[in-house]
């Protein structure tokens, strides 16, 4: 969280990660490669 | 479009969502902050729109939503453009979680902490909770200022069953870091789970906020 000076602005490439779905299934960002997407952040508080 | 709960309190809460309004697309939950360390973010919700090279065209963090007009109308029109060369799309790749690869780099860098955080990451998508914490706590051992070590040692206690060591964790993240509403409101879903549900309760949020910063400002005086 203490990245401010290497987060990846508009005109870089989006970093790469893998995570869960919400039934415990391991998703990765590459899934998307060549494709368009939107990336979005939230939470259910 | 993939969605991603920054929730670290476990699944079932954003499974909840999901199911009950029928998302279609993708959502995974980061119970530990990667997300927020990679794009350095302190709150949500946030739109990240990347073109297929994979090269980020549009950001908007902190109140990005679909009301957001001015947001709407600039994916629209990136959307409207014609595709490029984009690099064809591989065939999706399941990749396992090297962790082995990753204790024999963090065993031959003991004293690296991002190596340490890596591993704690890794552990804890495996479910393995335990060695999840045991990582996340030594990362915050070597770097005692990582919100980062200390938020993701929350989420691994936390699914450990451990919520009174759970919030210690939490709270020493917030203090690191009193900006961050992603550590702050999960404190507060564990503490107040009556503020948000069945709603959330956005005024007493408002309210809530305004006393922990004059307590806090207090304590630093």
């Amino acid at each position: 969280m203490n990245v401010a000076s290497t987060q990846p602005q508009v005109g870089q490439t989006a970093p790469d990660f893998t995570l869960p779905d919400v039934y415990g299934t391991r998703r990765s960002w590459r899934e998307f490669r060549g494709k368009r997407a939107l990336l979005y952040m939230w939470a259910s508080w | 479009m993939l969605s991603v709960a920054m929730d670290g309190g476990g699944v079932e809460k954003p499974r909840a969502f999901v199911e009950e309004f029928g998302v279609t697309f993708p959502t995974l939950v980061d119970a530990s902050g990667l997300l927020s360390r990679l794009y350095g973010f302190h709150a949500v919700p946030n739109g990240v729109y990347v073109d297929e090279a994979g090269v980020i065209r549009f950001k908007l963090f902190t109140g990005f939503s679909i009301e957001r007009t001015d947001a709407v109308a600039q994916l629209e029109s990136l959307l409207a453009t014609p595709l490029g060369n984009a690099p064809a799309a591989p065939a999706v790749a399941q990749q396992p979680f090297e962790i082995e690869v990753m204790l024999e780099q963090a065993a031959a860098n003991g004293d690296d902490p991002a190596l340490q955080l890596g591993l704690a990451e890794a552990y804890l998508q495996e479910g393995d909770n335990a060695r999840a914490a045991e990582a996340f706590a030594r990362s915050l051992e070597l770097d005692s200022a990582s919100a980062n070590a200390a938020f993701g040692l929350g989420a691994a206690l936390h699914r450990l069953g451990r919520t009174a060591a759970a919030l210690d964790a939490w709270g020493r993240a917030l203090r690191l870091e009193p900006d961050n509403f992603v550590i702050r409101k999960q404190i507060w879903r564990m503490k107040y789970p009556e503020r948000f549900y069945p709603v959330i309760d956005y005024d007493w949020q408002q309210a809530q906020l305004a006393q922990e910063k004059a307590a806090e400002a207090q304590a630093t005086v």
